[in-house]
């Protein structure tokens, strides 16, 4: 094949062309490479001066710790120093200032005494006493209860006789003249005038008997360091506690009894104007006292029955057993 | 009724127990008291709602799971059992009796007999 001068030439430009195209690119990629080179030496730099910064940032904190540290013990070089002063000084006045020192102990030792007696009397208030709440109010010890006295029961509207445990509660049945003279018996004969109203004077009463007046012969009732042996003597046989189905009989008897007499304890209690918070604890120990007679009265015939269903005895024999 | 007054006896005894410590510090304390009447109707209140915490730890456990009546019971059930030394003499007396009863049973029941035949 021959080629012609023109075609020659032409392709032999062509071929420089692309010869130079190559060079221009292989330069570029030259500086392509060196930026690149460039660019990791710069991450690199960059990591090694943050570094420095995170090393100075700890350094500093250790600085400052340690100028804490310092002025620390400087304080407390301060304080030995007076301290040291202080014990020469009174090595030096021996006599007076001794004395003084001994008053200024004794005097801090009353105090710290004073503090633990503090603290005995409210722990031993305390004791035996935890989970005491009604309602919002917590009446873990003496000095919590006379607090509310103090905060929710001012004046004498409202006194302790409107508050009533199971004992209470069941002498409030023997409320009447006669058995409210028949009161109390230590220590108290002398002050029967401490009591605003006859309901304290039976509370009272009530707190110096062995059982609840009800269930002791009437006439009977046992007094403090007495014995429970009358109790529910009146109850002889199962048929004077209950006749009928339950409605009639001494258990009868005494529901009714107990439900009109708490339902006008009740009304006195909320008449109280101004003592929101004290009649609504008193109205739950009211609550929570018939809660437990009631739960008590349940027991003790469902015992009678399950000695009954155990033994197989006659109604009477349970009854006399149990 | 013994056992359920034994019972009635210790919970109203555990009631005792707490109105025993304020009627002991009202009759200590009475002069005291008598001028802060504050204190008096808190030791009242104090007292009662304690009477109250003991009354509720009998109905949460059912009285007969409450230490003081479970105490009552066992020591009743324990009075009241049988030795077992007892037991064994009465059953042989009673099988004695037994036999004897079964021996002049027959005697009579022979004689009933022969006395038919006689008539």
């Amino acid at each position: 094949m021959i080629w012609s001068g023109d075609f020659c030439s032409a392709y032999s430009e062509q071929v420089d062309a692309q010869a130079r195209e190559i060079a221009r690119l292989e330069s570029n990629l030259s500086a392509v490479n060196g930026e690149m080179r460039a660019s990791k030496v710069y991450f690199v730099r960059k990591d090694e001066v943050w570094g420095h910064k995170a090393a100075i940032a700890n350094l500093r904190v250790q600085e400052a710790s340690n100028e804490r540290r310092l002025l620390e013990v400087t304080h407390e070089l301060a304080q030995a120093t007076v301290r040291i002063e202080a014990m020469a000084l009174v090595k030096f006045n021996a006599p007076v200032a001794g004395e003084a020192d001994c008053k200024k102990e004794v005097a801090d030792l009353e105090g710290k005494v004073r503090a633990v007696e503090g603290q005995i009397y409210l722990i031993k208030n305390r004791l035996g006493a935890d989970l005491v709440k009604f309602g919002n109010v917590d009446l873990e010890s003496l000095v919590d209860t006379y607090v509310f006295v103090k905060t929710k029961m001012p004046g004498d509207q409202m006194t302790f006789g409107c508050f009533y445990d199971m004992v209470a509660m069941l002498d409030s049945l023997m409320d009447s003249d006669a058995e409210l003279s028949v009161s109390v018996k230590t220590g108290a004969d002398d002050s029967k005038s401490m009591y605003k109203n006859a309901a304290e004077s039976r509370t009272s009463s009530s707190f110096n008997q062995a059982a609840p007046a009800i269930f002791s012969r009437k006439g009977e009732s046992d007094i403090h360091g007495g014995t429970v042996d009358r109790l529910f003597s009146t109850v002889k046989e199962h048929a004077l506690w209950t006749r009928n189905g339950g409605s009639q009989g001494m258990k009868a008897q005494l529901n009714r009894e107990l439900g009109v007499t708490l339902a006008h304890v009740s009304k006195s209690i909320v008449r109280q104007p101004g003592y929101g918070d004290a009649v609504n604890v008193a109205q739950e120990y009211l609550a929570q006292s018939r809660k437990c007679y009631q739960e008590f009265v349940n027991w003790s015939e469902s015992f009678y029955l399950t000695i009954m269903d155990l033994s197989s005895v006659k109604p009477d024999e349970a009854w006399s057993c149990c | 009724m013994e056992l359920l007054l034994e019972c009635c006896g210790a919970f109203v005894e555990a009631l005792r127990a707490v109105h025993g410590v304020a009627t002991g510090q009202l009759s200590v304390q009475a002069e005291s008291m008598e001028k802060d009447r504050a204190e008096r109707t808190a030791l009242f209140i104090y007292t009662m709602g304690r009477a109250i915490h003991i009354q509720n730890e009998f109905v949460a456990a059912s009285f007969k799971k409450h230490p003081a009546i479970a105490m009552v019971i066992n020591y009743h059930l324990f009075g009241n059992r049988v030795p077992q030394s007892i037991y064994d003499v009465h059953m042989a007396e009673m099988n004695a009796h037994i036999t004897l009863y079964n021996v002049w049973r027959g005697q009579v029941v022979r004689e009933l007999a022969t006395l038919t035949k006689k008539k």
